[in-house]
């Protein structure tokens, strides 16, 4: 078995980009055919065409069933949403740039081009960010949901019971897909020289004819099940950020067998991520599946289990970047869990990255959410939350956001001449953040309606029990459709900023903010080398910290207002990077924190790149006098780099337990090696699986673009530097 | 005129205020966060400014003289307050605030006025020191010190005196007063360096000293490195002198361990 999984492995590994036009063409015929129907049906319609058509793909994985495109990395496009290279993307991997050029025909391009029903996602991946409800999917199957459609359409409008009508063709679409999927592997059982490969065959099989129709009745089919779903909702039009849930959640009445047989069961999840990771939506690109474990109920008991450890282990086996994994923390954490997911990072393993449920909880009460509904939150996308088929939290259609050191920097020239301490700055910057606030509510209701009624998911939205209810899309039918996203970058920038102007203008009575922004403009040696100097976020420095505090509270308040206007609960705030800091610093000029234009800004919530100079207790501690619960109810990111040297795994959960148990809210740490990264530049093909947290994604290091390696080499570097002193 | 005695009473209490001040205020090099080396646990480490000795292999050359540019003077007081930063990693890995340099030795009461306000908030204590000092500073630290890590460096008195400037025997003797109060409360440190305290009569010497001092006591053999230290000869040994000191050392005082 492990053999297999090995060979999976070598081959998803080994692929190269290229583009599989199957959903595209399929999605395009179906659209051509089916003009006279209601747009909810016709999307529904063209998902069925989609899975009644597309190659199935058994050789790459034999040991479950589901594909996307036709082989590995082969890109699934979804022209529904557009067909292009996202900006993100091809900062990461800048193989990528100008990939799609000359691959989309003529004729399909041209059909969306001019068609009433593309919503362009920039991204060209839909909307995503939410994870169904496995944990009823596992247990009742899509019987279980059409049984409920079913008893939903006794009643209702027509535009509702055409809804749900849509919501039944897609889940009888996906059993079907499943038949067929079942068929195939009976054929290639019969033709598999490969004993054991036949064997594989023939378990897809006789799990295919069963799930995700009826309940899984093994580890085997509840994973089987989870995958088929998965990829169904990107196949109907998702392309990133989906996320798989809460696993060990939705698998744990099948903790007895994995716990008779732990090592099986973590190759049979070993085989599951690599079918997660053979997701094709943008090829090699990172997608964000993320997967959440651990954590504890409403009662503070720990959820975790035995298929828990079994998604640990397996991490730790198959060296995928995406899916990417996230452990929640809470007091009682299974003491095995905690252990083995330190040893992961101290290893260098760059995940599971940490979410504190103690901190993450109270803030989803505090955005509206129910709390029978907040323990059983999860991720979402690259850091943000979501509850499986309850909330989502969707930036490309109900978010809006900033980047704070670009608002703090119009605001600070806007009051050059008037200004006369940093609040006069503080109080224009929280005028802005409401302003902002305000047009982000008023485009996303309006923007949310169109993408409901011309981009409907009828299926996913089966798999949320409230829009099956409401007979509506999940993007206006959920639970919590008024949680509505604000994504924020730059704020350590924004802060030094301001520490810098206080100390530079207003501390010492010297100057003037225009004479400051004319010498910062000029790039005036002098000015820059006493920047260098102010106190920085990140350093423990009460000062900066200071006026960390003052801007987050000042956005917080600027928010509240916003949404108070609409009678809304407060906006769920996430502080989510991904590569968005060089896209926000190509598009920032030269600014008060001595940053030059054009530079990227900071790539977490933690100290700016090389400023970390009392080490990471200090970060941990500026951190730490933010209010998570109350400002960052979608949460932050912390990026914390460490040399191998202060890695030990005793150490790791010394500083993780310290952090969270005063209100920490997520950490990511990132145990790196300068020396070894130069190494795998030099010779990448003997690091294939080094995998590495960038500022808000995994990554494997050798696909990563020029830019993003000197970026982790640099990190690795200046923490190291720190340490020797 | 002779002053008045509210005159006298003003000028004497400034004079005493002044002294007291200077007294306990320490000279303080740098203070470092996150040392996982300068003793158990996460630990922060004050280096303190100033050392009688100069070993020529030391990698913190720049605290050796008595003043630098770039060190503070700070009350304990202050300086306590501005240390418990950390307490927090400090209380779940077992570490605590350890006195380096420097020598903390030469700043006696300021070190120990400092370490008694870190026990009375319940901080561990290590104290990174050569020994080179009076007994009085010894005794003036002891009661307010959890660890001592004690540098040992030769039992040869014309090599010490050549290497480092200082006299070895007030070393040896300041370390036997320790041991007889709590040999618990030390550990050695012996640092390895090249050219210096490799060859085996060397390490004999010390071994056979510290077996018939206290052969209970556990000894951390610090291997000389060139980091910092761009000029002078080379300090940096080998893996297999490191291993062969190990072995010869340990004949004598079994806890005996290369601290790589």
């Amino acid at each position: 078995m492990r053999q297999v999984i090995e060979n999976i492995q070598d081959r998803l590994f080994s692929a190269e980009d290229s583009v599989c036009l199957d959903r595209a063409r399929l999605v395009t015929e179906a659209y051509r055919q089916h003009t006279d129907e209601p747009t909810p049906i016709r999307r529904a319609l063209a998902f069925r065409h989609v899975l009644t058509h597309m190659t199935l793909d058994l050789t790459s994985n034999p040991v479950f069933a589901g594909n996307t495109s036709s082989r590995p990395r082969a890109w699934m496009l979804i022209p529904e949403c557009g067909m292009n290279v996202a900006d993100q993307i091809a900062i990461e991997n800048d193989t990528l740039v100008g990939f799609l050029d000359d691959k989309i025909p003529d004729d399909l391009a041209a059909y969306w081009e001019s068609s009433p029903f593309r919503v362009e996602q920039g991204s060209g991946g839909g909307l995503a960010h939410f994870s169904i409800d496995f944990q009823y999917l596992v247990q009742h199957g899509l019987a279980g949901v059409i049984a409920r459609i079913d008893r939903a359409q006794e009643g209702g409008s027509e535009r509702q019971r055409t809804y749900r009508s849509a919501m039944r063709l897609g889940c009888e679409a996906v059993i079907a897909w499943a038949e067929r999927y079942a068929s195939a592997a009976e054929d290639a059982a019969r033709s598999a020289s490969d004993p054991i490969v036949a064997a594989c065959h023939r378990r897809v099989a006789e799990a295919c004819r069963r799930v995700p129709r009826e309940p899984a009745r093994s580890l085997f089919e509840g994973l089987q099940a989870i995958l088929l779903l998965h990829l169904a909702t990107t196949l109907e039009g998702q392309g990133w950020s989906i996320s798989i849930g809460l696993p060990d959640r939705a698998l744990a009445q099948f903790a007895p067998e994995v716990a008779a047989d732990p090592d099986g069961a973590a190759d049979l999840v070993g085989a599951f991520l690599l079918g997660v990771a053979a997701n094709s939506f943008q090829g090699s690109g990172s997608k964000s599946q993320p997967v959440t474990i651990g954590g504890a109920d409403a009662h503070g008991a720990d959820q975790s289990n035995a298929v828990t450890r079994a998604f640990l282990e397996a991490f730790a086996r198959v060296p995928v970047n995406d899916p990417h994994l996230f452990v929640r923390w809470h007091p009682a954490l299974d003491d095995g869990v905690w252990s083995e997911a330190l040893s992961m990072l101290s290893a260098g393993r760059s995940m599971p990255l940490l979410i504190n449920d103690h901190t993450v909880a109270p803030g989803l009460i505090e955005a509206g959410v129910a709390p029978e509904d907040a323990w059983d939150y999860c991720v979402i996308g690259c850091n943000e939350l979501g509850i499986p088929g309850r909330a989502v939290q969707c930036g490309n259609s109900s978010g809006t956001g900033q980047d704070d050191l670009a608002v703090l920097d119009n605001a600070m020239r806007r009051m050059a001449g008037k200004a006369r301490c940093v609040d006069d700055i503080l109080a224009a910057y929280e005028a802005d953040v409401e302003a902002i606030g305000v047009r982000g509510v008023e485009r996303r209701r309006t923007h949310t309606d169109k993408l409901a009624d011309d981009l409907p998911f009828a299926f996913c939205s089966a798999c949320f029990p409230d829009c099956i209810e409401a007979g509506d899309d999940l993007l206006r039918a959920t639970r919590y459709p008024d949680i509505y996203g604000f994504f924020i970058r730059g704020t350590t920038n924004a802060v030094n900023a301001l520490a810098a102007v206080e100390q530079e203008i207003f501390g010492q009575n010297d100057g003037t903010l225009v004479e400051f922004f004319e010498r910062l403009d000029a790039r005036d040696p002098d000015l820059l080398e006493r920047i260098a100097s102010a106190p920085k976020w990140g350093t423990d420095d009460d000062a900066a910290d200071a006026l960390g505090v003052a801007l987050n509270a000042a956005r917080h308040r600027a928010l509240r207002r916003a949404a108070a206007r609409f009678g809304l609960p407060p906006f769920a705030v996430c502080h989510v990077v991904r590569s968005l800091h060089h896209l926000d610093g190509r598009r920032i000029g030269h600014t008060a924190d001595g940053r030059a234009a054009g530079a990227p800004v900071a790539d977490s919530i933690g100290a700016d790149a090389g400023t970390a100079s009392e080490g990471p207790t200090a970060v941990l501690n500026s951190v730490l006098k933010l209010n998570a619960a109350r400002w960052f109810t979608g949460i932050y990111n912390l990026n914390l780099t460490l040399p191998r040297s202060q890695a030990d795994p005793a150490l790791l959960r010394c500083l993780a337990d310290a952090f969270f148990a005063d209100g920490g809210q997520e950490l990511q740490i990132a145990v790196l090696d300068a020396a070894m990264l130069r190494e795998a530049q030099k010779s990448p093909e003997r690091f294939r699986d080094l995998v590495v947290r960038i500022a808000g994604l995994n990554a494997r290091f050798v696909e990563l673009s020029a830019l993003e390696q000197q970026e982790v080499i640099r990190r690795a570097e200046s923490c190291e530097s720190v340490a020797r002193r | 005129m002779p002053p008045s005695d509210e005159v006298l009473v003003e000028c004497t209490t400034a004079w005493y205020n002044a002294t007291m001040v200077a007294r306990y205020s320490l000279k303080v090099g740098r203070v470092q966060r996150f040392c996982l080396k300068d003793g158990p646990g996460i630990r922060t480490t004050v280096f303190l400014q100033g050392c009688p000795l100069h070993c020529w292999w030391c990698h913190n050359a720049d605290l050796q003289t008595a003043s630098s540019s770039s060190a503070r003077t700070v009350h304990a007081d202050g300086l306590a307050e501005e240390l418990m930063r950390d307490a927090r990693y400090w209380a779940r890995s077992g570490g605590g605030v350890t006195l380096s340099g420097g020598e903390p030795l030469q700043q006696a009461d300021a070190c120990a006025a400092l370490l008694r306000q870190l026990g009375e908030r319940g901080v561990h204590r290590c104290v990174d020191t050569s020994g080179a000092a009076e007994p009085r500073a010894v005794a003036a630290l002891a009661p307010h010190t959890d660890l001592w890590l004690y540098d040992l460096k030769t039992m040869d008195a014309a090599a010490c005196r050549e290497a480092t400037d200082g006299e070895l025997e007030p070393m040896l003797q300041n370390l036997r007063t320790l041991v007889a109060r709590d040999a618990r409360k030390i550990r050695i440190r012996m640092p390895l360096i090249r050219g210096f305290n490799t060859a085996r009569p060397a390490l004999e010497a010390i071994g056979r000293f510290l077996g018939e001092l206290d052969r209970s006591l556990p000894l951390d053999i610090l291997p000389g490195h060139d980091v910092n230290r761009p000029d002078g000869p080379p300090a940096t040994v080998s893996r297999a002198q490191c291993e062969e000191a190990e072995r010869i050392l340990r004949q004598h005082v079994p806890c005996t361990e290369v601290c790589w």
